[in-house]
């Protein structure tokens, strides 16, 4: 899975893009689970609410492509949406989350999406992620509306359980594919990764001069 | 960096914590305006695209693989740069400059001899004669050599032919119908740059002349302002002296001249910089309709609305009420004061009354007595007033502080009726 293969590989020809990856969300739909599953493969069950943002990185490898993932947490809660456009401005990627057990959630990732196409980069790689999965049995949100409107909107789409790691990486690895990795050709507009040379491990994505 | 959370008012830029959602919103808008990632990347995009184009395939690859580092921590650790050494050049360009103009004045205005000589009446017109004469005036040279200036010789670049084929100053002197001249084109530079000049000295610009009109406009507004005041106060306090349609057409004129104020101050600031002045006059430009605005503001606001037709009548009605008001009052004040007169007099009986027999009484276990010290010139009332006034002052002397009170009450009583008589006719 995605953090086993994070490791970099010995081969130095080996090209490293670098994303920006927003996640939005109402509150306590989980995309603060989402993130501490796919970065360390851990599932607190009373997560506690995000305050500002958090900030966490992580790397997936894509055939001989290292994608280091900048992923920025936002925090849910109303107050803190004034906030939001000055994390996602510049990112190449955003993950909509809502919580399947609460309508209310999907309405408010709709606006999200909508916000997004009007306000970030025209090329951002969009997905949709309806977590909470493991919770069918309190299903408010069908799985064929959601994958509708996401086809509508050309949306990545998955049901995700960060409680189970359902789809979790795979979403994330869906995004990685998807984004352009080839910096010269893929259109000026911010949403192309920043291809950096590989740096020596040992000093951690710091400075390299 | 892996595994590592930060978590709290994150600037997305520099990873600062804030503290704060206005202190963040503030930091970023200070901090990074100029250095949005967005941006950054959006110039990258661009500037690989055109390297692409440039260059081929390959070497594009090889570029991409030099170390580009937009970690946020290097962000961090860069100061602002602080501004080094200065030198002002200023005098060295003006040195410079001067010594240019210098040449090309001496230039033009030795050319401008020679062609005043070649164009004198006094010139001769035969043909074998005028161009012995013209010989003289100007060094000639040969044709093929006046289309190329470098063939000219140093100092030597005042060749002119007198032709009648077209040449290059046509529109400089073309009072001689067909007759034109033939210049180098170092002269024909120097001397189109002399006629330009003298259009830029002689001709007025737009937006100075623009500007002069909204001047104009200004000091016409502040000369009819008063005057619409003036009249709509008037109107306001049912005066007749002004008619509102007067005070309307007034009123309507100054607005016309706010009008023209405000459309030419905005025709300056969106004028095209045909002449490429730069940000300066641009600015200078806004910043005239930045004034003119406020201007318009400062003086629009004090001017309040004319009454209408009905408020008018209104107020005229009020006032003729008002005026039927007074007049009845004054009436009744005349009546009333010719009542008051025999009051007035029946109070000083009793205050005579109640004051002069209670001093004569007034004489205590010790025997004192106050003494009348009156002069008898005065009004009765002031009279008596003076002599309790005078009671009373001698009482506080002798710290007899019943007799006090009691002259003071009297005094009161006496002065409300001597205040009342005074101004009640008045009224
Ligand atoms: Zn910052
Ligand atoms: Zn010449």
């Amino acid at each position: 899975m995605a953090n086993r293969t994070a490791s970099r590989p010995a081969n130095g020809q080996n090209k490293i893009c670098q994303f920006k990856l927003v996640l939005l969300g109402e509150s306590a739909v989980g995309k603060s689970s989402l993130v501490l599953r796919f970065v360390k493969g851990q599932f607190h069950e009373f997560q506690e609410s995000t305050i500002g943002a958090a900030f966490l990185t992580q790397t997936v490898c894509l055939d001989d492509t290292t994608v280091k993932f900048e992923i920025w947490d936002t925090a849910g809660q109303e107050r803190y949406h004034s906030l939001a456009p000055m994390y996602y401005r510049g990112a190449q990627a955003a993950i909509v989350v809502y919580d399947i057990t609460n309508q209310d959630t999907f309405s408010r990732a709709k606006t999200w999406v909508k916000e997004l196409q009007r306000q970030a980069s025209p090329n951002i790689v969009i997905a949709l992620a309806g977590n909470k999965c493991d919770l069918s049995n309190k299903r408010m949100v069908e799985c064929e509306e959601a994958q509708a409107y996401a086809e509508e909107n050309s949306l990545l789409f998955m049901e995700t359980s960060a409680k189970t790691a359902m789809n979790v990486n795979d979403i994330f690895l869906a995004i990685a594919k998807k984004l352009p990795k080839n910096d010269g050709g893929s259109g000026g507009n911010g949403s192309s990764g920043v291809s950096l040379e590989r740096t020596d491990p040992s000093s951690g994505g710091g400075c390299c001069k | 960096m892996n595994g590592e959370v930060l978590e709290g008012f994150l600037c997305p830029i520099c990873l600062k914590d804030l503290g704060t959602i206005t202190q963040l919103q503030n930091h970023f808008e200070e901090a990074h305006k100029s250095e949005d990632v967005a941006v950054i990347q959006h110039l990258k995009g661009l500037f690989e695209k055109a390297k692409k184009k440039f260059l081929n395939e390959e070497i594009v690859k090889d570029n991409l693989q030099t170390p580009i580092n937009l970690s946020p921590k290097r962000i961090v650790n860069e100061k602002p740069q602080e501004i080094g050494r200065i030198t002002s050049h200023t005098t060295f360009f003006k040195n410079l400059r001067e010594k240019r103009i210098d040449a090309y004045a001496l230039e033009t205005n030795k050319l401008l001899l020679r062609l005043d000589k070649l164009i004198d009446d006094k010139a001769p017109m035969e043909p074998s004669k005028r161009k012995n004469y013209e010989k003289s005036v100007v060094p000639w040279t040969k044709d093929k050599k006046l289309t190329n200036p470098s063939f000219e010789p140093e100092g030597e670049m005042l060749g002119f032919r007198r032709s009648n084929s077209s040449g290059s100053l046509n529109s400089l002197f073309s009072s001689e119908g067909e007759s034109h001249l033939r210049t180098c084109q170092r002269c024909s530079h120097l001397l189109e740059r002399r006629h330009d000049q003298m259009e830029t000295r002689n001709s007025t610009p737009m937006e100075n002349f623009l500007y002069s009109r909204l001047c104009q406009y200004k000091m016409d507004a502040e000369r009819q302002i008063p005057q619409v005041l003036t009249m709509a106060q008037s109107l306001r306090d049912g005066d007749e002296t002004y008619s509102l349609q007067s005070a309307e057409s007034e009123r309507q004129k100054l607005i016309m001249i706010f009008d023209s104020i405000d459309k030419t101050s905005k025709r300056i600031a969106t004028m095209i910089d045909e002449q490429n002045a730069g940000q300066k006059t641009m600015q200078l430009r806004r910043a005239i309709r930045q004034a003119a605005a406020t201007w318009l503001q400062d003086n629009m606001l004090g001017l309040q609305s004319l009454p209408t037709r009905e408020e008018l009548d209104e107020i005229q009605r009020r006032k003729n009420l008002e005026l039927e008001k007074r007049i009845a009052i004054e009436k009744d004040a005349m009546t009333k004061k010719l009542e008051k007169d025999n009051a007035s007099k029946k109070v000083e009986i009793v205050v005579r009354k109640a004051s002069l027999p209670n001093t004569k009484n007034m004489q205590d276990e010790n025997g004192w007595k106050p003494e009348t010290q009156v002069s008898d010139n005065d009004d009765p009332m002031l009279q008596q007033i003076n002599i309790i006034k005078s009671y009373i002052k001698q009482a506080k002397q002798q710290c007899k502080w019943d007799e006090v009170h009691m002259l003071e009450e009297n005094l009161n009583q006496l002065e409300k009726a001597y205040w009342d008589e005074k101004t009640k006719p008045f009224i």
